[in-house]
């Protein structure tokens, strides 16, 4: 083998070795961003519309070196594992991943300032992102975004 | 004439000495650009985000497209979408719910239109020709009614409010809202078929259930026609064909203009902002600075232009109205999705106000999923549950007249990095008065009686952590800025936004106030700067829905 063969192979091995890191990085955040939102959609039509949204979302609000997205996933498995050492956010049940968000929303301001916003929004900009979607409007019964109604009963 | 920051270079050269230079084309900056320019000034109206040429196809009603906050038409974010949203440094629970562009958050706004609480500041009375001047402007209409609006009044006469009839308001009262929007005409409000919602079959509002996505209806209306009175079809378009249906002399916009410094040299004062899109920095002189760039912004600005601040009070009282909100669900149609957001409303002098607030289920979940208590949330199956039919719910949101604490500030971060323009906003909620509790647990009580009043079989309170939807008093009258907005530090800036009223204004919702304080400062910059007569109460107001002003629009080519 020689020199050219040896690099060609390393880089190989260490490509294959950092994609997948990414691949098992992009399943963490993604198995447990699906968890967040079947915990606060609980339907799973709905939840698989809504994650990738979600990440979306996420990455493009705050750019960084690392997504936002897998910064949420780490901070809500974090908490996981203080509420079942161990688990990670998706294998906990409903009164557990809420136990682990109360966890998180105890955080007082002064010390988790950026958590505090970044986890006290995460439920509600999950709910906004399902039911704007399809399926969220068919779950409500909505009719869908139009130009008009028939609803004008007059002045008071 | 609306004109890229390379063309204004190209037609002026650098450092032209306008007259006056307004920072900011949202719910105030275009009040001051209009009355100036319709009094022949030659006035420069800069705005951070982009320009709209056809919302038509521009904008949607789809709450995602355009309201989600990275990557929404109405995020608070440079033009070019592809990029991320600007910055702030939120050190708290908290959701910050503004837009950038021309007509800024009057794009998302629900066009609700009261006057202050009489008691609100010293002065009121003053104030009330220049109410007026701004509601026949805008215009202000008495709201129509839909079915939420019914069983909202309804309900309200039947826990003893009476129904106020004036725009002053003296006691504790319900009534339709007096909105921005135009009162349906023709087929408007009448159906629901596309083809029947076209202008000018139909005029003003169609019901279609979606101001906070930015208001484009009735279809094929000219500009200045559109049912919701944002700036950007009002005073916008008025400023920018005041040659036209005036006597005066058109303003030039310049779209992608964020501010970066302003200073002060002698009776010169200078703007500097960064093309956001090519990121080429221009500098232009004036005899008069406004600034209105928002209450967040504005103090930013401010700091990061390292302008005077002797008292420390820049930034600094920032209320919030610390909004709330209460959901029933009815076992009756309530038409929640459809119709003006809020066309009803109920206020308590000494407290603040209450309104009938109906949107799409997108907004409407994440209203029920926010709240300062964890296990307040309205989650999974009991969320499912409560929005199984979004047309059964009726909504109240609490506007609490909170009260100014100075820890409550916008200051800048030394937290997150700087942006592309300069240090950022950290906005920072730090306490409330036991009176501003006092006052959201009263109105919250309220809002529960009127929903059991209405039929409600199930009714949640959130508790909502702060959403700053409706911020003022960051460069506060009496503290940072003069009665007349003017800065106490340095003459000729003045301030034009929210963030120069006193206070929460006793709880009713800020924009009108605000466009008639800009209306007033206005008239106080032409007197005062350049020799002419105020005209508040000795002429009469133009409206932007007249036909004259709808033929400048037109042969403008806005």
């Amino acid at each position: 083998m020689n020199r050219r063969e040896l690099l060609r192979r390393a880089t190989a091995v260490i490509l294959a070795t950092r994609l997948g890191w990414l691949e098992r990085a992009f399943a963490s955040t993604r198995s447990t961003l699906d968890a967040l939102v079947e915990f606060v959609v609980a339907d799973r039509r709905l939840a698989a519309a809504t994650t990738p949204r979600l990440v979306r979302t996420l990455d493009r609000f705050l750019p960084g070196s690392q997504p936002l997205s897998a910064t949420a996933a780490s901070i809500l498995d974090g908490a996981a594992a203080q509420v079942k050492p161990g688990a990670t956010f998706a294998q906990l049940n409903h009164a557990q991943k809420a136990q682990a968000f109360a966890e998180l929303e105890s955080l007082p301001d002064e010390a988790a300032g950026s958590i505090r916003f970044l986890v006290g929004n995460l439920q509600d900009l999950t709910a906004f992102l399902a039911y704007s979607t399809t399926r969220g409007w068919r779950l409500a019964r909505y009719a869908g975004a139009q130009h008009g109604h028939k609803e004008l009963k007059g002045y008071w | 004439m609306v004109l890229a920051t390379e063309e204004l270079d190209s037609i002026t050269g650098r450092r032209t000495v306008h007259d006056v230079i307004v920072v900011g084309a949202g719910g105030g900056g275009p009040v001051v650009a209009k009355e100036l320019a319709a009094r022949g000034l030659d006035v420069l109206l800069l705005e951070a985000g982009p320009a709209w040429r056809d919302p038509e196809q521009e904008w949607s009603h789809n709450e995602n497209t355009a309201n989600n906050p990275a990557t929404g038409i109405f995020r608070f974010g440079p033009g070019d979408r592809t990029q991320a949203p600007w910055a702030r440094d939120l050190p708290q629970n908290c959701f910050v719910w503004q837009t950038a562009g021309v007509g800024g958050s009057t794009l998302h706004y629900f066009g609700n239109s009261p006057r202050a609480m009489p008691d609100a500041f010293p002065g009121y009375r003053e104030l009330i020709p220049y109410y007026e001047w701004v509601e026949h402007t805008l215009p202000v209409q008495t709201a129509a009614m839909g079915t939420k609006e019914e069983l909202f009044l309804h309900a309200a006469t039947g826990i003893g409010l009476p129904t106020q009839t004036a725009k002053d308001i003296s006691r504790a009262a319900c009534r339709p809202q007096e909105n921005a929007i135009l009162q349906p005409g023709g087929t408007a409000g009448r159906t629901s078929k596309t083809k029947q919602l076209v202008y000018p079959r139909a005029t003003g509002c169609t019901f279609c259930g979606h101001c906070p996505q930015g208001c484009f209806l009735p279809l094929r209306a000219p500009l200045n026609l559109k049912a919701k009175r944002s700036t950007h079809v009002s005073y916008v378009p008025m400023a920018l064909t005041a040659d036209r249906w005036t006597r005066g002399r058109a303003a030039t916009l310049v779209p992608d203009a964020f501010a970066l410094k302003v200073s002060a040299a002698g009776a010169t004062r200078s703007v500097t902002w960064r093309n956001t899109r090519s990121g080429a920095l221009t500098t232009e002189d004036a005899k008069v600075v406004v600034l209105a760039a928002g209450p967040i912004e504005t103090p930013r600005l401010w700091l990061n232009s390292a302008l005077p601040n002797p008292n420390d009070q820049v930034g600094r009282g920032l209320t919030d109205h610390y909004l709330d909100l209460v959901v029933g669900r009815l076992s009756r149609y309530t038409g929640s999705s459809k119709g003006a957001t809020s066309a009803a409303r109920a206020d308590f002098p000494g407290y603040g106000s209450i309104e009938q607030v109906g949107v799409a289920p997108g907004l409407q979940a994440q209203g029920l999923t926010d709240s300062n208590e964890p296990g307040n949330r309205v989650l999974g199956t009991r969320l499912q549950r409560l929005l199984s039919d979004v047309d059964r719910l009726l909504g109240i949101a609490v506007i609490t007249d909170d009260e100014v604490l100075p820890q409550n500030r916008v200051t800048l971060s030394d937290v997150m990095t700087p942006d592309a323009h300069g240090p950022i906003a950290r906005v920072e909620i730090r306490g409330r008065t036991a009176a501003t509790l006092n006052k959201r647990e009263y109105l919250g009580t309220r809002a529960i009686q009127l929903l059991k009043a209405a039929g409600a079989r199930e009714i949640v309170r959130m508790n909502w952590a702060p959403v700053l939807l409706h911020i003022h008093s960051t460069m506060r009258m009496g503290a940072v800025v003069s009665v007349d907005w003017e800065s106490l530090a340095v003459d000729r800036v003045f301030v034009a936004d929210n963030s120069a009223l006193p206070n929460a204004l006793g709880g009713p919702n800020p924009t009108l106030t605000t466009q008639a304080f800009a209306t007033r400062t206005a008239e106080r910059i032409f007197v005062r700067y350049f020799g002419g007569d105020p005209w508040v109460g000795r002429e009469s107001p133009m409206s932007s829905i007249d036909d004259s002003v709808t033929a400048a629009v037109v042969t403008g080519g806005l």
